[in-house]
C-alpha cells in the first residue's frame, strides 16, 4: 500500500511547488508563456497524480506497465482478490468511489463550461451582428460611450474570432494607442488564451477543496494577459500603458463606470512591466523552465510505470496475471 | 440570431412608423427574395424573443421593436460591463475599468516613466 502514497506526495509536491515556487518568484513575468505551460503541467500532472492514487488504492498490485488487454483481465482478478478479505474490499470500494467522485466532478466541470461558453459566445457574436458595425479591417464598432475593448473568440473558427470596440474607447485612444490594443487582442484570438482560462477555470471549480487550483488559474488568467501585451514591440510598450489607463477609467471622456473590479493589483503591475520592460529570461533560465516542465509532466507515468515498493504481489493462478504481477516486481 | 433576424430588425429600426410582415418582406425582397411565410415566421419569433412588440391592426399585425436601437445596445453592453469580474474567458477585457485609487497609482506609475524618459528624447 505504498503506491497511493507516492502519488499523494507527488500531487502534495506539485501544488507546494506551485504555491511557493512558481506563485512568488518573478521570473514568470520575465517568460509568461513558458510560465502559463509549467502551470498547465502542475496542475495536469496533480489531477492524473490524484486519479491514480484512487487507482492504485482500488488495484493495489496493479501496474501500469501492463498493456490493455493485460490491465483488463488483471483488474478482474485483482479485484476478486481484494474482494475476497473484509478489510482489502473496504479499500478497493473507498478508492473506486473517490475515483468515480472525482472523475465526474471533472468530466462535469470541463464539458458543461465548455458547452456554456461556447454557447454564450456563439450568442453575443449574434447579438453583435445587430448592434456593431464591422470596418474594413474586421473590427467591430459598438455605439456606446463606455470605453471598453474586448474579444469574443468564435467557437467554429479557430484561433478567430471578433474584437470589439466602443465609440467611447475609440474617441478615447491615439490612432496609436487603437492600433496596439487591438495587437494585444489579435494575440489573445490567435493563441487562443480563452481556451487556457476556461480550462484552469473549470479545474478550480471541480476541485474548489484545494486551493492550489484557484491560484492556478489566478496566475494563468494574469499571464495571457502578458504574454497578449508581449505581442506589441518593446518600444510601443509604454504607449499600449497610455493606453490601459485611458480605457481603465482614466480617460477625460469617461463616465463613472457603472461597476468596478477588484483587479487593480494586475493592471498596475501590467503597467509597470509595461513601462519597464524586463529582459526577457536568460537561454539557461528557460532551459531550467522547460526541463521542470517535462519533469513534471512525465513524473507521474514515471511512477505508475516503476512502482516502487510496491512488491505486494497477488495470488493469482493465470498466466496474464502472473505475468503482469512479474513485470510489477521486475 | 440569424441574418434574417438581423435584417429584419435593422429594418423595423430604421422604420419611422411600425411595420407589417408585408412591408418589411417587400423592403427586405429588394436586395434578395424570402416568402412572405418566411418573414412572418421571423418576425413572430423575434416577437417571443422579446425584441419586437405587435399590435393588432385589422387582419394583420403591426410590428415595432421593444427598445430602440440605442437602448438595446446600451442594454447589451452594460451586461457586457457588469460581467468585468467574468473569467471563465467568455469575453477577454482588453482591462476592466478601475476604482480611483488604482487609477492614481496608475497616473503616478506613467508620470513616473515620462519624467525618466524626458531627458533622453
Amino acid at each position: 500500500m505504498i503506491a497511493p502514497f507516492a502519488f499523494l506526495i507527488l500531487a502534495a509536491c506539485f501544488m507546494l511547488a506551485g504555491h511557493f515556487a512558481v506563485q512568488p518568484a518573478a521570473w514568470p513575468r520575465r517568460a509568461p508563456r513558458l510560465a502559463i505551460a509549467l502551470w498547465q503541467a502542475l496542475s495536469g500532472a496533480t489531477v492524473v497524480s490524484l486519479l491514480l492514487a484512487c487507482v492504485s488504492v482500488t488495484l493495489p498490485g496493479m501496474s501500469a506497465a501492463a498493456t490493455l488487454s493485460e490491465a483488463l483481465h488483471a483488474c478482474a482478478t485483482e479485484l476478486q482478490h481484494q474482494y475476497s478479505s473484509p478489510g482489502g474490499a473496504l479499500v478497493s470500494t473507498t478508492g473506486m468511489s473517490v475515483l468515480a467522485f472525482l472523475s465526474f466532478r471533472l468530466i462535469q466541470a470541463l464539458w458543461i463550461n465548455h458547452r456554456t461558453t461556447r454557447r454564450s459566445r456563439r450568442e453575443h457574436l449574434a447579438t453583435l451582428r445587430l448592434i456593431a458595425h464591422r470596418d474594413e479591417s474586421g473590427i467591430l464598432f459598438v455605439e456606446h460611450h463606455a470605453t471598453a475593448v474586448y474579444c469574443v473568440s468564435d467557437p467554429r473558427l479557430r484561433g478567430a474570432g471578433a474584437v470589439v470596440v466602443t465609440t467611447g474607447a475609440r474617441e478615447a485612444l491615439t490612432n496609436k494607442q487603437l492600433h496596439l490594443v487591438l495587437r494585444h487582442e489579435w494575440a489573445h484570438l490567435r493563441s487562443r488564451h480563452d481556451r487556457l482560462v476556461l480550462r484552469s477555470h473549470s479545474l478550480a471549480e471541480a476541485l474548489p477543496w484545494l486551493p492550489f487550483f484557484r491560484i492556478a488559474h489566478d496566475q494563468i488568467a494574469e499571464l495571457v494577459e502578458l504574454h497578449a501585451d508581449d505581442a506589441v514591440a518593446t518600444r510601443d510598450r509604454p504607449d499600449l500603458a497610455g493606453a490601459l489607463y485611458r480605457l481603465a477609467g482614466g480617460s477625460p471622456l469617461n463616465e463613472p463606470a457603472g461597476s468596478l473590479s477588484a483587479t487593480g493589483p494586475a493592471a498596475l503591475a501590467r503597467v509597470g512591466r509595461l513601462v519597464r520592460p524586463p529582459a526577457p529570461l536568460r537561454r539557461s533560465g528557460a532551459a531550467l523552465v522547460a526541463a521542470a516542465i517535462v519533469a513534471t509532466a512525465v513524473a507521474p507515468v514515471t511512477l505508475a510505470v516503476l512502482p516502487a515498493g510496491n512488491g505486494i504481489s497477488h495470488h493469482c493462478c493465470d498466466p496474464f496475471g502472473q505475468a503482469v504481477s512479474f513485470i510489477g516486481d521486475a | 440570431m440569424g441574418p434574417l433576424e438581423t435584417a429584419v430588425m435593422q429594418r423595423i429600426w430604421d422604420a419611422a412608423q411600425p411595420q407589417s410582415v408585408r412591408q418589411i418582406q417587400e423592403q427586405i425582397s429588394a436586395e434578395r427574395a424570402f416568402a412572405y411565410t418566411t418573414v412572418m415566421t421571423v418576425m413572430d419569433n423575434l416577437h417571443k424573443k422579446g425584441l419586437l412588440e405587435r399590435s393588432r391592426k385589422g387582419r394583420a399585425y403591426l410590428y415595432s421593436p421593444k427598445q430602440s436601437r440605442e437602448q438595446y445596445t446600451a442594454s447589451v453592453l452594460g451586461h457586457v460591463l457588469s460581467e468585468g469580474g467574468d473569467r471563465q474567458g467568455v469575453l477577454m477585457h482588453f482591462v476592466e475599468h478601475l476604482d480611483d485609487e488604482a487609477l492614481t497609482s496608475l497616473r503616478g506609475l506613467l508620470e513616473e516613466h515620462s519624467r525618466e524618459d524626458g531627458p533622453r528624447s
